[in-house]
């Protein structure tokens, strides 16, 4: 007992302290500021790649073909001659790009589709609890890739693709945090106050459901940009000679025994890539929370 | 009795999905961009010879509606007739057999892997000594979710066949050829895993049945294997079939990796020359495999937790908190996913 | 520490057993965040316990006495150290052991019956199974008798039909029942010392005493020496020879029970027994008695009839649609005259609940009516509460009751929101005037619920609900969350508030002592029924049924008649 009201105690004084937000940067571990500065790189590379670029992604060098990572080349350069380091900071833009997109149109439609169910119930429940059930009998990939046989390949095509199967996952998270919110006491004490079914809804169960699952979309993000690397080192993505993550890795394959860097690198920079985000996504959850 | 009915009631559902994914994929690929198999078939570009191109045509009957070529293909399925590959021309069963007997050692080896690497990141993650350990098997997860398995596959086989040589990247040297990319998998997939046995076992290990295991005397080990693992685990059993069938779609990646010819490769191929009866086979067989496994977890749900009353059963005892415990169970990884700081959801294994 | 009595030094003499607990100058502290050094949370504490004995550890949430019952056991947290002093456990010195160092005396000296018996057993497994582990701790018992050995436990403990409910699973058995289990794994390898901490705090009152008169009956039997952790003051006078009352981790006073509890010598006891009910059942009687004088004589001069501002009439309500299930309500009536305090009294399943809701238009009921100011309810209620300016429900747990991302202005202001007064400066002049009201700082209106106090988040739950000025409040255990202290700061806020407002007051409660300080008026429920309805004094000093009388025979009292009240007065 005497152990909780110390956390209680904690809580109060953390919180009531003014400045919490230079306190916070403070408190910031090296990993933190790793992935800040990771993130802001690639948002930097996505507005303006040309600024970070050290030479031109799609000029070959013959004389320089496949040289290892070195002072004037940090990420060495490929089959043609070309810089790796200025080709993945090109194909920023397209990776992040249709993340932008598959993120959008999951979260989008499957926030819609998950309140509409626990709002609703009854046989519209059913209905799209049934839909989810199938969508999500099929693993992601797999979906994606049925989706981008109808569709057609392409960078766009794969980007909505990998949206569509992610449907499934923001609706029921949807779904069901709005179940679960909507049983929570704090719900019914606002319409015991008076609290019409709309203005609840719209006050209380919305905002304290999509927390939740705006926590999933940092995650479903970089999700998105794996699977649409995945479909473009399978070669139904981005078309060359563009440069894409996916893609430089694909290209890379044929030279992995002697030029290993050609894969290792551009998959690296999408893990990198990646993991700051869900910290990034952890740490602002962890602000919220505070 | 009712147990009964509920085994039938819950076979049933499983029975609908698999023909409601059917559904939906041969909609998909066969009816909404045109008529890609008549496409196909009648491009110039297309390998197969006239004449095996005419008699395709002629068997998926492309002059029918779409909903007369969908009950002629179901009658044939019935029949245990898959169809043909538009591009080789051979039988999709047999073409499928082949591929999944190959992938589903590597499928098993990796599952085997998987729980291994999951049991002993999330043991790890909550009982070693050093908070420095245990922080850092605690961010596993997270790794293991942002690496894409074509980079863990290529460093792997960067550090295991052409740097140490200890495997061959071409020869087929039976099991020992199953491990890098059955490892490349179990890598790529336990995140969502480990994350769930991790806050399974945090919340067991801080469960007061643990203060009174240990007044009585009960030993540390025994605690945390017998007491804890045990308790901690449960939740995580409704994530197997996820795991499963990401293990069978990663294969997609894997096998192009590792240069391996099972399902997924053929499903890379399937995908890239859109050989559509192919790729609904593919994807039937997945998700009949999910959609199995799910159904098992879910019948045995009840005899590795007590607390769940089967139906047949259900006294007048609490029963509202019987329900809510299953619940609670089957919606399990969504909610953690929900809590923050934590899990990632089942789309999050997709990876 | 001076209490030893001299039975005890002389049973001591005669057996030459070294005592079952010594605890001398104990200091306890937590290691938190990154810091080396704990944090004392604990400091100085010493006292012993007897064979036979029971020693009381009293004191509210934060007093450390569940951090002492912890580091006697060696059950402390892993952020928990023992900084100083010794602790002599059957003769063994065990401060600072590891839990290696402890094993061997797991069981055999020492076992532990904890708070909440609902999550402390494995759900996995069968209880036979888990007292048989304890059985064998000692390593005394055949394998081939333990079977046999746990039977003859469990039948010790009084669990009916022993051999066949050694299979049942946790699940399967009720708080009472499972409490009992616990004891037999506690007392399975026959230890000298039971650590008891508030064994009894999640049971309804007469499962409480059955559970303690069984350890009382242990103790005397096998020789034990209990420490018993509690919060109840009451409770620790009925049930211990010496106490030790605990404020902020250090002793304040103890004694002998006697002396601690009729002749208190520090401020803090004194106060924890004026805040306490039982202690102090006389309190608030000349404001209920005032109170009630001055409503008869308003009445009498008024045409306005003495007509009921909530009238429950033979209302019936089951939850489900399986006719079999029993009635949660079974034709239930009361009458909650206006500006009185009507107690609804029951344990938990009786319906208590149940009937709150319905009131407050909560849940739908069945069968008969319910009135609120004259209008009759709907049976089926519609989602917005139409009735939200008459009759106010104030939740047991306000953190619950609020939206977690408020705060604490938002959560004032939120009725005014939802019935429309728009205008931002009359919203905060209305709020500034109930802060006040309930007695909040303004500071606290930039928090959210879960960053203030308890006793400070029952205050904005009141300060929601008064807002908009109901002449009806239904308070769902108001109180029970909260430190004695904080409960009788809250219900003299209750009674300002009546007075101010002329609220009356639907007041549910399984305290009995607070009841009786404070109710005009009490129905007691058991299984859905009303068994006994009537004025306060009359249902509680000479109750009717039965079932009431078992309940008031159950609660834990003061020997009010040794106690001087005037003592306490100056306090209060």
């Amino acid at each position: 007992m005497s152990i909780r009201l110390q956390q209680d105690r904690d809580i109060i004084s953390s919180s009531a302290e003014p400045g919490a937000i230079g306190r916070l940067v403070a408190r910031l571990g090296v990993a933190d500021v790793l992935a800040i500065v990771v993130v802001g790189l690639v948002l930097l590379s996505v507005v303006a790649p040309g600024v970070l670029a050290p030479f031109d992604p799609l000029e070959p060098d013959d004389a320089n073909a496949l040289a290892a990572p070195s002072a004037a080349h940090w990420f060495g350069t490929d089959s043609l001659g070309r810089d790796l380091l200025s080709r993945v900071i090109h194909g920023t833009g397209r990776t992040l790009l249709g993340s932008v997109v598959a993120v959008f149109i999951g979260l989008g439609v499957g926030t819609i589709l998950g309140l509409v169910a626990a709002t609703f119930g009854g046989i519209v429940d059913a209905v799209i609890s049934r839909i989810v059930d199938v969508l999500l009998s099929i693993p992601g990939l797999l979906l994606a890739m049925v989706v981008v046989v109808a569709l057609g390949f392409g960078t766009l095509n794969s980007a909505i693709a990998v949206g569509i199967s992610s449907i499934a996952a923001f609706t029921r998270i949807m779904r069901s945090e709005v179940l679960t919110v909507k049983d929570l006491p704090f719900v019914e004490a606002s319409h015991h106050l008076g609290g019409s079914r709309a203005y609840v809804l719209a006050r209380h169960i919305f905002p304290n459901s999509y927390s939740a699952v705006l926590s999933l979309t940092a995650l479903q993000f970089g999700l998105a940009m794996i699977w649409i690397s995945s479909l473009s080192f399978l070669g139904y993505g981005a078309p060359p000679p563009d440069p894409e993550w996916g893609l430089l890795v694909s290209e890379g394959r044929q030279y992995v025994v002697s030029s290993p860097w050609l894969v290792v690198v551009p998959g690296l920079v999408i893990a990198a890539t990646v993991l700051s985000i869900s910290r990034l996504s952890q740490l602002t959850r962890e602000r919220t929370a505070a | 009795m009712q147990y009964r009915n509920h085994v039938i009631r819950r076979v049933a559902q499983a029975l609908l999905v698999i023909a409601l994914v059917y559904t939906l994929v041969f909609f998909t690929l066969f009816v909404l961009p045109g008529d890609p198999i008549e496409n196909k078939l009648t491009s110039p570009i297309n390998p197969l010879p006239q004449s095996a191109a005419e008699a395709l045509l002629a068997y998926y009957n492309f002059d029918l509606a779409p909903l007369q070529q969908f009950g002629l293909t179901v009658s044939r399925l019935l029949q245990g007739d898959l169809g043909y590959s538009l591009v080789s021309g051979r039988s999709v069963g047999e073409l499928v057999a082949q591929g999944f007997s190959d992938t589903i050692v590597l499928a098993a080896v990796a599952f085997v892997f998987t729980i291994a690497l999951s049991l002993a990141i999330a043991l790890t993650a909550v009982y070693a000594p050093g908070v420095a350990v245990r922080s850092f098997a605690g961010s596993m997860p997270i790794a293991s979710i942002s690496a894409p398995s074509f980079l863990i596959g290529f460093v792997l086989l960067a550090i295991f066949s052409f740097q140490l040589g200890w495997v061959s990247s071409v020869r087929d040297q039976g099991f020992v050829s199953y491990i890098l990319p059955a490892l490349t998998l179990a890598l790529a997939v336990n995140g969502p895993l480990t994350q769930v046995l991790i806050q399974g076992l945090r919340k067991a290990a801080d469960a007061p049945f643990v203060t009174v295991l240990r007044a009585k005397g009960t030993s540390e080990r025994r605690i945390a294997l017998g007491h804890v693992l045990k308790n901690g685990a449960i939740p995580s059993i409704t994530m197997l079939a996820l795991i499963v069938g990401e293990l069978l779609a990663g294969a997609v990646i894997v096998e192009a990796v590792f240069t391996r010819t099972g399902l997924g490769f053929m499903t890379f191929e399937s995908v890239r020359d859109q050989d559509t009866p192919m790729i609904l086979a593919i994807v039937i067989l997945i998700s009949s495999v999910y959609v199995g496994i799910n159904l098992v977890t879910d019948l045995i749900y009840p005899i590795l937790d007590p607390r769940i009353v089967r139906p047949a059963r259900a006294s007048g005892r609490r029963p509202r908190a019987a329900n809510q415990r299953i619940e609670r169970a089957s919606t399990a990884p969504a909610t953690a996913a929900a809590t923050p700081g934590e899990s990632p959801t089942k789309a999050s294994v997709d990876a | 520490m001076t209490h030893p009595s001299q039975q005890q030094n002389a049973l001591r003499a005669v057996t030459d057993q070294p005592l079952p607990l010594v605890v001398e100058r104990l200091d306890v502290g937590y290691r938190s965040g990154g810091s080396k050094r704990p944090t004392g949370t604990v400091r100085d504490v010493s006292f012993q316990v007897g064979r036979g004995e029971t020693v009381s550890l009293v004191g509210q949430s934060g007093s450390g006495k569940s951090t002492i019952a912890r580091a006697v056991a060696g059950l402390l947290p892993a952020n928990g150290v023992v900084t100083g002093g010794r602790v002599s456990v059957a003769g063994h010195e065990v401060a600072g052991f590891s839990r290696k160092l402890w094993r061997p005396l797991r069981g055999t000296t020492l076992g532990f019956v904890p708070q909440d018996p609902l999550s402390s057993l494995d759900p996995l497994q069968r209880v036979g199974v888990q007292i048989a582990q304890a059985v064998q701790v000692a390593g005394e018992t055949p394998r081939s008798e333990v079977p046999a050995r746990v039977v003859e436990l469990l039948e010790h403990v009084g669990i009916r039909q022993a051999a066949t409910r050694v299979r049942a699973y946790p699940h399967e058995l009720s708080g009472g029942q499972l409490q009992r289990v616990l004891i037999a794994i506690a007392i399975a390898a026959g230890p000298k010392l039971l650590i008891a901490d508030e064994p009894t705090s999640a049971l309804d009152v007469t499962v409480q005493r059955r559970i303690l008169d069984l350890l009382d009956g242990l103790r005397e039997e096998l020789g034990l020496g209990i420490l018993f952790i509690t919060h109840d003051l009451a409770l620790a006078q009925e049930r211990s020879d010496a106490i030790v009352v605990l404020q902020d981790g250090d002793v304040r006073e103890s004694g002998a029970a006697e002396d601690v509890l009729l002749t208190p010598k520090h401020p803090y006891t004194i106060r924890l027994l004026s805040d306490s009910p039982a202690s102090s059942p006389l309190r608030y009687r000349e404001r209920i008695r005032s109170a009630a004088e001055h409503l008869r004589t308003e009445q009498r001069g008024e045409t306005t009839s003495t007509a009921a501002v909530v009238e429950v009439a033979q209302v019936s309500k089951r939850y489900g649609r399986d006719t079999q299930s029993p009635l949660a309500l079974d034709g239930a009536s009361l009458a909650l005259r206006p500006r009185s305090i009507h107690a609804l009294v029951g344990e938990s399943g009786s319906g208590k609940s149940t009937l709150a809701r319905i009131v407050a238009g909560l849940t739908s009921f069945d069968e008969g009516a319910v009135t609120v100011a004259g209008r009759g309810l709907p049976r089926e209620n519609p989602v917005a509460n139409p009735f939200a300016r008459d009759l106010q429900l104030v939740y047991q747990n306000p953190l619950s009751a609020v939206d977690p991302r408020f705060t604490v202005r938002q959560i004032i202001e939120e009725p005014l929101r939802i019935h429309g007064v728009r205008s931002a400066a009359e919203r905060r002049r209305r709020v500034a005037t109930i802060l006040d009201q309930v007695a909040l700082p303004t500071s606290a209106l930039g928090r959210r619920a879960r960053e203030v106090s308890g006793g400070q988040r029952q205050r904005v739950a009141l300060a929601r609900t008064l807002i908009l000025a109901p002449s009806v409040l239904v308070l769902d255990e108001p109180t029970s969350a909260l430190d004695v202290s904080v409960q009788a700061q809250i219900v003299e806020l209750l009674l300002d508030l009546r007075d101010e407002h002329a609220l009356s007051y639907l007041f549910i409660s399984h305290d009995l002592g607070l009841i009786r300080q404070i109710a005009d008026e009490v129905t007691v429920l058991s299984s859905g029924r009303v068994v006994e309805s009537g004025p306060a004094s009359a249902a509680l000093d000479h109750p009717q049924h039965e079932y009431t009388r078992e309940l008031l025979d159950a609660v834990p009292r003061f020997d009010v008649a040794r106690l001087d009240p005037s003592r306490f007065e100056a306090v209060g």
